[in-house]
Protein backbone atom coordinates (compact mmCIF):
# COMPACT_ATOMS: atom_id res chain seq x y z
CA UNK A 1 0.00 0.00 0.00
CA UNK A 2 1.37 3.26 -0.74
CA UNK A 3 0.96 6.31 1.38
CA UNK A 4 2.87 8.34 -0.08
CA UNK A 5 4.21 9.18 -3.46
CA UNK A 6 6.81 12.37 -4.43
CA UNK A 7 6.30 14.06 -1.60
CA UNK A 8 8.78 17.28 -2.15
CA UNK A 9 9.22 19.47 0.44
CA UNK A 10 11.13 22.45 2.05
CA UNK A 11 10.63 23.10 5.67
CA UNK A 12 12.44 26.38 6.69
CA UNK A 13 13.44 26.90 9.39
CA UNK A 14 10.78 28.51 12.52
CA UNK A 15 8.10 27.86 10.08
CA UNK A 16 4.77 26.98 10.59
CA UNK A 17 3.29 23.90 8.33
CA UNK A 18 -0.18 22.48 7.68
CA UNK A 19 -0.83 19.42 6.11
CA UNK A 20 -4.49 19.50 5.11
CA UNK A 21 -6.15 16.90 3.02
CA UNK A 22 -8.86 14.36 3.43
CA UNK A 23 -8.78 11.63 6.22
CA UNK A 24 -6.44 9.00 5.04
CA UNK A 25 -4.86 10.29 2.68
CA UNK A 26 -0.94 9.85 4.34
CA UNK A 27 -0.80 13.45 6.27
CA UNK A 28 -0.40 11.46 9.55
CA UNK A 29 1.76 8.88 7.53
CA UNK A 30 4.04 11.36 6.98
CA UNK A 31 4.46 13.05 9.78
CA UNK A 32 5.50 9.85 11.36
CA UNK A 33 8.17 9.53 8.97
CA UNK A 34 9.45 12.87 9.74
CA UNK A 35 9.55 11.49 13.47
CA UNK A 36 11.35 8.34 12.50
CA UNK A 37 8.73 5.96 13.57
CA UNK A 38 8.40 4.96 10.50
CA UNK A 39 10.89 4.52 7.73
CA UNK A 40 10.31 5.25 3.81
CA UNK A 41 10.77 2.99 1.22
CA UNK A 42 12.09 5.10 -1.55
CA UNK A 43 13.07 8.46 -0.83
CA UNK A 44 14.85 10.02 2.34
CA UNK A 45 13.93 12.81 4.49
CA UNK A 46 16.68 14.84 6.13
CA UNK A 47 16.63 17.92 9.63
CA UNK A 48 19.51 20.20 8.98
CA UNK A 49 21.36 17.45 6.42
CA UNK A 50 21.11 14.88 8.52
CA UNK A 51 19.04 11.60 7.21
CA UNK A 52 16.23 10.23 9.67
CA UNK A 53 16.45 6.88 10.73
CA UNK A 54 14.65 6.63 13.76
CA UNK A 55 13.17 8.93 16.93
CA UNK A 56 15.33 11.23 18.18
CA UNK A 57 13.82 13.86 21.05
CA UNK A 58 14.80 16.59 19.03
CA UNK A 59 11.62 15.90 16.75
CA UNK A 60 8.53 15.77 19.11
CA UNK A 61 5.48 14.10 18.11
CA UNK A 62 1.58 15.33 19.65
CA UNK A 63 -0.99 12.96 18.75
CA UNK A 64 -5.05 13.79 18.14
CA UNK A 65 -5.28 11.30 21.80
CA UNK A 66 -2.80 13.17 24.15
CA UNK A 67 -1.58 9.55 25.36
CA UNK A 68 -0.05 11.02 28.48
CA UNK A 69 1.04 7.61 30.57
CA UNK A 70 -1.69 7.16 33.59
CA UNK A 71 0.58 5.89 35.89
CA UNK A 72 2.12 8.94 36.22
CA UNK A 73 1.03 12.69 37.28
CA UNK A 74 1.12 15.49 35.44
CA UNK A 75 4.46 16.36 36.74
CA UNK A 76 5.66 13.40 36.15
CA UNK A 77 4.33 12.75 32.41
CA UNK A 78 6.14 16.25 31.49
CA UNK A 79 9.30 15.19 32.89
CA UNK A 80 8.89 12.03 31.04
CA UNK A 81 11.80 13.38 28.07
CA UNK A 82 14.23 14.65 30.70
CA UNK A 83 14.13 11.09 32.80
CA UNK A 84 14.14 8.95 29.40
CA UNK A 85 17.59 10.86 28.61
CA UNK A 86 18.68 11.12 32.23
CA UNK A 87 19.04 14.51 32.31
CA UNK A 88 15.90 15.04 34.95
CA UNK A 89 17.96 16.11 38.04
CA UNK A 90 19.54 19.40 36.36
CA UNK A 91 16.62 20.52 34.63
CA UNK A 92 13.61 20.03 37.03
CA UNK A 93 12.90 23.23 36.92
CA UNK A 94 12.46 23.32 33.81
CA UNK A 95 9.49 21.09 34.00
CA UNK A 96 7.87 23.37 35.81
CA UNK A 97 8.36 26.03 34.04
CA UNK A 98 6.81 24.12 30.83
CA UNK A 99 3.82 23.11 33.45
CA UNK A 100 3.33 26.99 33.97
CA UNK A 101 3.75 27.77 30.03
CA UNK A 102 0.43 25.73 28.85
CA UNK A 103 -1.19 27.29 31.83
CA UNK A 104 -1.47 24.03 34.68
CA UNK A 105 0.32 25.45 37.46
CA UNK A 106 -1.66 23.94 40.28
CA UNK A 107 -2.35 20.35 38.81
CA UNK A 108 0.75 18.75 38.94
CA UNK A 109 -0.35 15.69 41.34
CA UNK A 110 -3.25 15.61 39.49
CA UNK A 111 -3.69 12.11 36.97
CA UNK A 112 -4.57 12.04 33.48
CA UNK A 113 -7.91 10.67 34.28
CA UNK A 114 -8.43 13.53 36.25
CA UNK A 115 -7.66 16.07 33.92
CA UNK A 116 -10.55 17.09 30.84
CA UNK A 117 -9.17 16.23 26.80
CA UNK A 118 -8.20 20.32 26.77
CA UNK A 119 -5.96 20.03 30.06
CA UNK A 120 -4.49 16.89 29.01
CA UNK A 121 -3.57 18.17 25.49
CA UNK A 122 -1.70 20.83 27.17
CA UNK A 123 0.07 18.73 29.01
CA UNK A 124 1.07 16.43 26.11
CA UNK A 125 2.29 19.67 24.60
CA UNK A 126 4.13 20.69 27.22
CA UNK A 127 5.78 17.47 27.09
CA UNK A 128 7.18 17.36 24.18
CA UNK A 129 7.97 20.93 24.82
CA UNK A 130 10.03 20.24 27.33
CA UNK A 131 13.14 18.44 25.22
CA UNK A 132 13.34 21.91 23.48
CA UNK A 133 12.81 20.08 19.91
CA UNK A 134 13.96 21.47 16.97
CA UNK A 135 10.43 20.21 15.34
CA UNK A 136 7.72 19.98 16.58
CA UNK A 137 4.93 17.32 14.85
CA UNK A 138 1.34 17.55 15.94
CA UNK A 139 -1.23 14.98 14.19
CA UNK A 140 -4.64 16.95 14.61
CA UNK A 141 -3.91 17.30 18.43
CA UNK A 142 -6.88 19.97 18.36
CA UNK A 143 -8.96 16.92 16.83
CA UNK A 144 -11.19 16.20 19.72
CA UNK A 145 -11.64 19.09 21.42
CA UNK A 146 -14.79 21.26 21.81
CA UNK A 147 -14.75 24.68 19.75
CA UNK A 148 -14.03 27.00 22.30
CA UNK A 149 -11.02 25.08 24.09
CA UNK A 150 -9.56 24.27 20.54
CA UNK A 151 -9.61 28.44 19.56
CA UNK A 152 -8.42 28.66 22.79
CA UNK A 153 -5.08 26.29 22.45
CA UNK A 154 -5.00 27.42 18.79
CA UNK A 155 -3.90 31.05 20.38
CA UNK A 156 -1.27 29.61 22.91
CA UNK A 157 -0.05 27.15 20.08
CA UNK A 158 0.87 30.17 18.43
CA UNK A 159 2.28 32.14 21.53
CA UNK A 160 4.51 29.37 22.80
CA UNK A 161 5.70 29.48 18.91
CA UNK A 162 6.47 32.62 18.62
CA UNK A 163 8.30 32.53 21.95
CA UNK A 164 10.30 29.41 21.01
CA UNK A 165 10.96 29.76 17.56
CA UNK A 166 10.19 25.92 16.72
CA UNK A 167 9.43 24.68 13.68
CA UNK A 168 6.26 23.19 13.47
CA UNK A 169 4.69 20.69 11.35
CA UNK A 170 0.92 20.77 11.91
CA UNK A 171 -1.69 18.09 10.68
CA UNK A 172 -5.40 19.09 10.42
CA UNK A 173 -8.60 18.92 8.45
CA UNK A 174 -9.77 21.74 9.63
CA UNK A 175 -9.45 24.42 6.80
CA UNK A 176 -9.95 27.75 9.47
CA UNK A 177 -7.24 25.93 11.55
CA UNK A 178 -4.57 25.82 8.66
CA UNK A 179 -5.17 29.34 7.56
CA UNK A 180 -5.40 30.66 10.98
CA UNK A 181 -2.34 29.18 12.12
CA UNK A 182 0.61 28.35 9.18
CA UNK A 183 2.62 30.58 7.42
CA UNK A 184 1.65 27.90 4.84
CA UNK A 185 -0.74 25.01 3.71
CA UNK A 186 0.13 22.45 1.68
CA UNK A 187 -2.76 20.92 0.67
CA UNK A 188 -2.80 16.70 -0.10
CA UNK A 189 -4.82 14.88 -2.81
CA UNK A 190 -6.31 11.45 -1.92
CA UNK A 191 -3.95 8.44 -1.13
CA UNK A 192 -1.05 7.79 -2.33
CA UNK A 193 -0.90 11.25 -1.01
CA UNK A 194 0.74 13.66 -3.36
CA UNK A 195 0.94 16.94 -2.87
CA UNK A 196 -1.59 19.13 -4.68
CA UNK A 197 -0.94 22.72 -3.47
CA UNK A 198 0.77 25.02 -1.35
CA UNK A 199 -0.46 28.09 0.42
CA UNK A 200 1.43 30.84 1.17
CA UNK A 201 -0.98 32.73 3.80
CA UNK A 202 -0.06 36.39 3.64
CA UNK A 203 -1.56 37.61 6.69
CA UNK A 204 -0.20 39.60 10.07
CA UNK A 205 -0.96 37.86 12.82
CA UNK A 206 -2.91 37.98 15.31
CA UNK A 207 -5.17 36.97 12.33
CA UNK A 208 -8.94 37.75 12.23
CA UNK A 209 -10.95 34.97 11.79
CA UNK A 210 -13.96 36.45 10.19
CA UNK A 211 -12.08 39.34 7.52
CA UNK A 212 -12.24 39.01 4.00
CA UNK A 213 -8.73 37.67 3.46
CA UNK A 214 -9.21 35.07 5.43
CA UNK A 215 -12.16 33.94 3.81
CA UNK A 216 -10.71 34.39 0.55
CA UNK A 217 -7.74 31.90 1.38
CA UNK A 218 -10.88 29.49 3.01
CA UNK A 219 -13.03 29.36 -0.54
CA UNK A 220 -9.69 29.25 -2.34
CA UNK A 221 -8.60 26.02 -0.51
CA UNK A 222 -12.21 24.89 -0.42
CA UNK A 223 -12.09 24.98 -4.21
CA UNK A 224 -9.31 22.77 -4.51
CA UNK A 225 -10.81 20.29 -2.68
CA UNK A 226 -14.21 21.08 -5.21
CA UNK A 227 -16.20 22.00 -1.58
CA UNK A 228 -17.61 24.70 -3.05
CA UNK A 229 -20.37 24.19 -5.73
CA UNK A 230 -18.63 24.41 -9.94
CA UNK A 231 -20.20 28.23 -10.23
CA UNK A 232 -21.00 29.05 -7.05
CA UNK A 233 -20.79 33.45 -6.31
CA UNK A 234 -17.37 33.86 -5.04
CA UNK A 235 -17.22 36.89 -1.98
CA UNK A 236 -16.27 40.05 -3.62
CA UNK A 237 -14.21 42.76 -2.47
CA UNK B 1 -52.98 26.63 52.71
CA UNK B 2 -51.21 27.44 55.91
CA UNK B 3 -52.41 24.44 57.57
CA UNK B 4 -51.31 21.93 55.19
CA UNK B 5 -48.13 23.54 55.03
CA UNK B 6 -47.41 22.79 58.65
CA UNK B 7 -48.73 19.12 58.89
CA UNK B 8 -46.15 18.44 56.05
CA UNK B 9 -43.08 20.16 57.95
CA UNK B 10 -44.44 18.51 60.91
CA UNK B 11 -44.12 15.09 59.66
CA UNK B 12 -40.73 15.16 58.52
CA UNK B 13 -39.84 16.83 61.45
CA UNK B 14 -40.87 13.70 63.43
CA UNK B 15 -39.53 11.29 60.92
CA UNK B 16 -35.94 13.29 61.54
CA UNK B 17 -35.96 12.97 64.68
CA UNK B 18 -37.25 9.28 64.11
CA UNK B 19 -34.20 8.28 62.04
CA UNK B 20 -32.14 9.64 64.82
CA UNK B 21 -33.28 7.32 67.11
CA UNK B 22 -33.16 4.27 65.26
CA UNK B 23 -29.63 5.02 63.91
CA UNK B 24 -28.50 5.22 67.96
CA UNK B 25 -30.43 2.22 68.50
CA UNK B 26 -28.61 0.09 65.66
CA UNK B 27 -25.29 1.43 67.49
CA UNK B 28 -26.53 -0.16 70.36
CA UNK B 29 -27.13 -3.40 68.44
CA UNK B 30 -23.53 -5.38 68.92
CA UNK B 31 -23.98 -4.34 72.72
CA UNK B 32 -26.93 -6.16 72.58
CA UNK B 33 -26.03 -9.07 70.74
CA UNK B 34 -22.87 -9.33 72.68
CA UNK B 35 -24.76 -9.48 75.79
CA UNK B 36 -27.26 -11.72 74.67
CA UNK B 37 -24.32 -14.26 73.58
CA UNK B 38 -22.66 -13.78 77.01
CA UNK B 39 -25.88 -14.13 78.98
CA UNK B 40 -26.64 -18.21 77.10
CA UNK B 41 -22.83 -19.20 77.36
CA UNK B 42 -23.45 -18.55 80.85
CA UNK B 43 -26.85 -19.42 82.32
CA UNK B 44 -27.65 -22.26 79.58
CA UNK B 45 -26.30 -25.73 81.11
CA UNK B 46 -23.31 -27.49 79.25
CA UNK B 47 -24.37 -30.93 77.57
CA UNK B 48 -20.55 -31.12 76.54
CA UNK B 49 -17.61 -30.45 78.04
CA UNK B 50 -15.14 -28.33 77.88
CA UNK B 51 -12.25 -26.24 79.58
CA UNK B 52 -12.33 -22.74 78.30
CA UNK B 53 -15.74 -21.48 79.62
CA UNK B 54 -14.15 -18.80 81.78
CA UNK B 55 -11.48 -17.58 79.21
CA UNK B 56 -14.71 -17.32 76.83
CA UNK B 57 -16.57 -15.25 78.89
CA UNK B 58 -13.48 -13.12 79.46
CA UNK B 59 -13.44 -12.54 75.72
CA UNK B 60 -17.19 -12.43 75.40
CA UNK B 61 -16.91 -9.11 78.03
CA UNK B 62 -14.07 -7.46 76.63
CA UNK B 63 -15.76 -7.43 73.33
CA UNK B 64 -19.38 -6.23 75.51
CA UNK B 65 -17.32 -3.55 76.72
CA UNK B 66 -15.59 -2.36 73.66
CA UNK B 67 -19.02 -1.98 72.45
CA UNK B 68 -20.64 -0.53 74.84
CA UNK B 69 -17.45 2.09 75.33
CA UNK B 70 -17.79 3.08 71.86
CA UNK B 71 -21.59 3.42 71.48
CA UNK B 72 -21.50 5.55 74.78
CA UNK B 73 -18.81 7.73 72.74
CA UNK B 74 -20.92 7.89 70.00
CA UNK B 75 -23.71 9.13 72.17
CA UNK B 76 -21.77 11.70 73.69
CA UNK B 77 -20.58 13.11 70.20
CA UNK B 78 -22.07 11.32 67.41
CA UNK B 79 -20.95 12.04 63.86
CA UNK B 80 -17.07 11.48 64.06
CA UNK B 81 -15.81 9.12 61.80
CA UNK B 82 -15.77 6.09 64.35
CA UNK B 83 -18.81 6.60 65.33
CA UNK B 84 -20.27 6.36 61.50
CA UNK B 85 -18.23 3.60 60.99
CA UNK B 86 -19.96 1.76 64.01
CA UNK B 87 -23.25 2.35 62.26
CA UNK B 88 -21.83 0.82 59.20
CA UNK B 89 -20.44 -2.24 60.88
CA UNK B 90 -23.31 -2.78 63.48
CA UNK B 91 -24.94 -4.97 61.45
CA UNK B 92 -22.56 -7.10 60.76
CA UNK B 93 -21.08 -7.28 64.16
CA UNK B 94 -24.82 -8.12 65.89
CA UNK B 95 -24.99 -10.87 62.89
CA UNK B 96 -21.57 -12.11 64.03
CA UNK B 97 -22.37 -12.63 68.30
CA UNK B 98 -25.99 -14.06 67.13
CA UNK B 99 -24.60 -16.90 64.97
CA UNK B 100 -22.18 -17.71 67.13
CA UNK B 101 -24.57 -17.29 70.17
CA UNK B 102 -26.65 -19.90 68.03
CA UNK B 103 -23.69 -22.21 67.07
CA UNK B 104 -22.95 -22.74 70.73
CA UNK B 105 -26.55 -23.26 71.50
CA UNK B 106 -26.66 -26.05 69.09
CA UNK B 107 -23.59 -27.70 69.90
CA UNK B 108 -22.14 -27.37 73.58
CA UNK B 109 -25.51 -25.95 75.02
CA UNK B 110 -28.12 -28.86 73.51
CA UNK B 111 -25.62 -31.13 71.54
CA UNK B 112 -27.13 -31.32 68.61
CA UNK B 113 -24.89 -32.30 66.17
CA UNK B 114 -22.58 -35.16 66.24
CA UNK B 115 -19.12 -35.19 68.06
CA UNK B 116 -15.69 -34.85 68.05
CA UNK B 117 -16.50 -33.58 64.42
CA UNK B 118 -18.62 -30.01 65.26
CA UNK B 119 -17.10 -28.65 68.32
CA UNK B 120 -18.58 -25.48 70.03
CA UNK B 121 -16.44 -22.34 69.09
CA UNK B 122 -15.48 -22.81 73.19
CA UNK B 123 -14.11 -26.23 72.36
CA UNK B 124 -11.79 -24.75 69.77
CA UNK B 125 -10.71 -22.14 71.92
CA UNK B 126 -9.82 -25.45 74.07
CA UNK B 127 -7.51 -26.05 70.76
CA UNK B 128 -6.26 -23.09 70.51
CA UNK B 129 -4.71 -22.43 74.24
CA UNK B 130 -3.86 -26.03 75.27
CA UNK B 131 -2.02 -26.58 71.76
CA UNK B 132 -0.94 -23.06 71.64
CA UNK B 133 2.93 -23.72 70.96
CA UNK B 134 2.55 -26.32 68.35
CA UNK B 135 0.02 -24.26 66.51
CA UNK B 136 2.06 -21.30 66.55
CA UNK B 137 5.38 -23.21 65.53
CA UNK B 138 3.42 -24.81 62.51
CA UNK B 139 2.07 -21.44 61.55
CA UNK B 140 5.40 -19.87 61.38
CA UNK B 141 6.76 -23.11 59.07
CA UNK B 142 3.78 -22.54 57.03
CA UNK B 143 4.70 -18.83 56.94
CA UNK B 144 8.37 -19.18 56.47
CA UNK B 145 7.66 -21.72 53.00
CA UNK B 146 5.40 -19.43 51.80
CA UNK B 147 7.13 -16.37 51.74
CA UNK B 148 10.25 -17.96 50.81
CA UNK B 149 8.20 -19.58 47.53
CA UNK B 150 6.37 -17.23 46.51
CA UNK B 151 8.48 -14.49 46.51
CA UNK B 152 11.51 -16.36 44.64
CA UNK B 153 8.11 -17.75 42.15
CA UNK B 154 7.36 -14.15 41.95
CA UNK B 155 10.62 -12.44 40.89
CA UNK B 156 11.17 -15.49 38.49
CA UNK B 157 7.20 -15.01 37.05
CA UNK B 158 8.04 -11.19 36.39
CA UNK B 159 11.31 -12.26 34.68
CA UNK B 160 10.14 -14.80 32.38
CA UNK B 161 6.98 -12.54 31.68
CA UNK B 162 8.90 -9.92 30.97
CA UNK B 163 11.03 -11.29 28.94
CA UNK B 164 8.13 -13.02 27.16
CA UNK B 165 6.48 -10.01 26.66
CA UNK B 166 9.49 -7.97 25.04
CA UNK B 167 11.70 -10.44 23.05
CA UNK B 168 10.49 -12.74 20.06
CA UNK B 169 13.27 -15.37 20.43
CA UNK B 170 13.01 -15.93 24.42
CA UNK B 171 8.86 -16.42 23.64
CA UNK B 172 9.41 -18.84 20.74
CA UNK B 173 11.21 -20.66 22.99
CA UNK B 174 9.53 -20.54 26.37
CA UNK B 175 6.04 -20.61 25.53
CA UNK B 176 5.99 -24.19 24.15
CA UNK B 177 7.30 -24.96 28.14
CA UNK B 178 4.60 -22.32 29.57
CA UNK B 179 1.66 -23.96 27.98
CA UNK B 180 2.66 -28.06 28.05
CA UNK B 181 4.53 -27.20 32.09
CA UNK B 182 2.48 -24.46 33.83
CA UNK B 183 -1.29 -25.77 33.70
CA UNK B 184 -0.12 -29.00 35.60
CA UNK B 185 -1.05 -28.08 38.86
CA UNK B 186 1.89 -28.01 41.38
CA UNK B 187 0.05 -30.56 43.79
CA UNK B 188 0.34 -33.16 40.72
CA UNK B 189 4.28 -32.66 41.31
CA UNK B 190 4.34 -34.23 45.35
CA UNK B 191 5.54 -37.80 44.77
CA UNK B 192 8.13 -37.09 42.62
CA UNK B 193 9.24 -34.20 44.17
CA UNK B 194 9.37 -35.27 47.46
CA UNK B 195 11.65 -37.88 46.11
CA UNK B 196 14.07 -36.26 44.04
CA UNK B 197 14.60 -33.39 46.47
CA UNK B 198 16.75 -33.92 49.45
CA UNK B 199 15.13 -32.25 51.82
CA UNK B 200 11.27 -32.08 52.09
CA UNK B 201 12.09 -28.17 52.20
CA UNK B 202 13.58 -27.47 49.54
CA UNK B 203 11.14 -29.54 47.74
CA UNK B 204 7.87 -27.88 48.90
CA UNK B 205 9.67 -24.15 48.06
CA UNK B 206 9.90 -25.93 44.51
CA UNK B 207 6.46 -26.47 44.67
CA UNK B 208 5.33 -22.99 45.75
CA UNK B 209 7.72 -21.72 43.45
CA UNK B 210 5.75 -23.91 40.39
CA UNK B 211 2.72 -22.49 41.90
CA UNK B 212 3.00 -19.06 42.07
CA UNK B 213 5.76 -18.65 39.25
CA UNK B 214 2.94 -20.03 36.32
CA UNK B 215 -0.11 -17.26 36.60
CA UNK B 216 2.65 -14.34 37.14
CA UNK B 217 4.26 -15.24 33.82
CA UNK B 218 1.47 -15.36 31.80
CA UNK B 219 -0.12 -12.37 33.94
CA UNK B 220 2.93 -9.88 33.02
CA UNK B 221 3.24 -11.48 29.67
CA UNK B 222 -0.26 -10.54 28.63
CA UNK B 223 0.23 -7.08 30.70
CA UNK B 224 2.88 -5.94 28.36
CA UNK B 225 1.75 -7.40 25.28
CA UNK B 226 -1.07 -5.27 25.79
CA UNK B 227 0.18 -2.10 26.50
CA UNK B 228 -0.81 0.76 23.77
CA UNK B 229 1.41 0.83 21.23
CA UNK B 230 1.20 4.62 21.07
CA UNK B 231 3.07 4.70 24.60
CA UNK B 232 5.74 3.23 23.33
CA UNK B 233 5.90 5.60 20.66
CA UNK B 234 5.45 8.47 22.73
CA UNK B 235 8.28 7.19 24.76
CA UNK B 236 10.56 6.82 21.56
CA UNK B 237 10.24 10.35 20.20
CA UNK B 238 10.55 11.62 23.61
CA UNK B 239 14.14 10.28 23.72
CA UNK B 240 13.56 6.88 25.34
CA UNK B 241 16.29 4.07 25.19
CA UNK B 242 15.54 0.32 25.30
CA UNK B 243 15.60 -0.17 28.82
CA UNK B 244 13.42 2.85 29.21
CA UNK B 245 10.83 1.80 27.23
CA UNK B 246 10.61 -1.66 29.51
CA UNK B 247 11.27 -0.45 33.14
CA UNK B 248 9.22 3.50 32.79
CA UNK B 249 6.72 2.46 30.35
CA UNK B 250 6.47 -1.64 29.85
CA UNK B 251 6.09 -2.70 33.01
CA UNK B 252 3.89 0.03 34.96
CA UNK B 253 1.71 0.18 32.32
CA UNK B 254 1.34 -4.14 32.55
CA UNK B 255 1.07 -3.66 36.72
CA UNK B 256 -2.67 -3.70 36.95
CA UNK B 257 -2.33 -6.94 34.59
CA UNK B 258 0.68 -8.39 36.80
CA UNK B 259 -1.56 -7.68 40.59
CA UNK B 260 -3.72 -10.15 39.14
CA UNK B 261 -1.09 -12.42 38.59
CA UNK B 262 -0.10 -11.97 41.54
CA UNK B 263 -3.28 -12.57 43.21
CA UNK B 264 -3.83 -15.89 41.27
CA UNK B 265 -0.50 -17.13 42.56
CA UNK B 266 -1.15 -16.34 45.85
CA UNK B 267 -4.08 -18.53 45.79
CA UNK B 268 -2.17 -21.31 44.14
CA UNK B 269 0.37 -21.15 46.74
CA UNK B 270 -1.99 -21.31 49.69
CA UNK B 271 -3.50 -24.58 48.01
CA UNK B 272 0.27 -26.01 46.93
CA UNK B 273 1.28 -24.75 50.37
CA UNK B 274 -1.24 -27.07 52.56
CA UNK B 275 -1.55 -29.85 50.01
CA UNK B 276 2.24 -30.20 50.27
CA UNK B 277 2.52 -30.31 54.21
CA UNK B 278 -0.64 -32.84 54.29
CA UNK B 279 1.32 -35.03 52.48
CA UNK B 280 5.04 -35.14 53.14
CA UNK B 281 6.51 -32.05 54.73
CA UNK B 282 6.49 -33.03 59.00
CA UNK B 283 5.53 -29.31 59.99
CA UNK B 284 3.11 -26.28 59.13
CA UNK B 285 -0.37 -25.93 59.28
CA UNK B 286 -1.54 -28.57 57.11
CA UNK B 287 0.95 -31.16 58.89
CA UNK B 288 -0.75 -29.91 62.26
CA UNK B 289 -4.09 -30.84 60.88
CA UNK B 290 -3.44 -34.21 59.18
CA UNK B 291 -1.76 -34.78 62.61
CA UNK B 292 -4.95 -33.69 64.64
CA UNK B 293 -7.27 -36.06 62.32
CA UNK B 294 -5.34 -39.04 62.98
CA UNK B 295 -5.45 -38.37 66.78
CA UNK B 296 -9.83 -37.34 66.19
CA UNK B 297 -9.12 -33.83 67.79
CA UNK B 298 -10.86 -32.10 65.30
CA UNK B 299 -11.62 -28.85 67.28
CA UNK B 300 -7.69 -28.76 66.98
CA UNK B 301 -8.32 -29.71 62.99
CA UNK B 302 -10.96 -25.83 63.75
CA UNK B 303 -8.25 -24.36 65.66
CA UNK B 304 -5.63 -24.33 62.48
CA UNK B 305 -8.20 -23.44 60.16
CA UNK B 306 -8.58 -20.69 62.36
CA UNK B 307 -5.38 -19.70 62.15
CA UNK B 308 -4.87 -20.63 58.98
CA UNK B 309 -7.58 -17.63 57.81
CA UNK B 310 -5.79 -15.11 59.48
CA UNK B 311 -2.58 -15.64 58.26
CA UNK B 312 -3.93 -16.25 54.65
CA UNK B 313 -6.34 -13.16 55.12
CA UNK B 314 -3.73 -10.99 56.12
CA UNK B 315 -1.75 -12.04 54.07
CA UNK B 316 -4.37 -10.89 50.94
CA UNK B 317 -4.91 -7.83 52.74
CA UNK B 318 -1.44 -6.79 52.58
CA UNK B 319 -1.42 -7.87 48.62
CA UNK B 320 -4.34 -5.55 48.69
CA UNK B 321 -3.00 -2.53 50.25
CA UNK B 322 0.18 -2.55 48.16
CA UNK B 323 -1.42 -2.79 44.95
CA UNK B 324 -4.01 -0.10 46.24
CA UNK B 325 -0.43 1.79 46.46
CA UNK B 326 1.13 0.88 43.23
CA UNK B 327 -2.29 1.80 41.48
CA UNK B 328 -3.04 4.95 43.00
CA UNK B 329 -3.60 6.36 38.88
CA UNK B 330 -5.90 3.94 38.14
CA UNK B 331 -10.08 4.58 38.31
CA UNK B 332 -12.47 2.20 40.26
CA UNK B 333 -10.36 -0.39 41.95
CA UNK B 334 -12.69 -2.07 44.75
CA UNK B 335 -11.39 -1.93 48.07
CA UNK B 336 -10.64 -4.55 50.49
Amino acid sequence: MVALDHVNLRIEPGEFISLIGPSGCGKSTLLRLIAGLDQATEGTIAVDGETITGTHHTRGLVFQDPTLFPWKNLWDNVASGLDARGILKHKSEEVSAFIELVGLKGFEKAYPHALSGGMAQRAALARALVNHPKVLLLDEPLGALDAFTRMNLQDELLRIWQDRGTTIVFVTHDIDEAIYLSDRVIVMTPRPAQIKEIWTIDLPRPRARNSQPFFRYRSQIMESFQLVPQGGKELSN
Amino acid sequence: MDNAKNIVLNKRLRAGIFNAEAIRLKKLLPTLSVALSLFLHLFVPDQQKVASNQVYSIVLTIFLVYYFIRFAIGSVRPGTRWDNKLGEQAPLISAVFLLSALWELCTQKLALFPMPYFPSQVKVLDGLINDFFNLSISAVYSFRLLVIGFALGTVLGLITGILMGWNQRFRYWANPVLRILGPIPSTAWIPIVLVIFPTSFTASIFLLVLASWFPVTVMTWTGIANVNKSYFEVAKTLGANEKYLIAKVAIPAAFPSIFTGLFMGTGTSFVTLIVAEMLGVKAGLGFYITWAQGWGEYYKVYAALFIMALLFSGIITLLFKARDKVLVWQKGLIKW
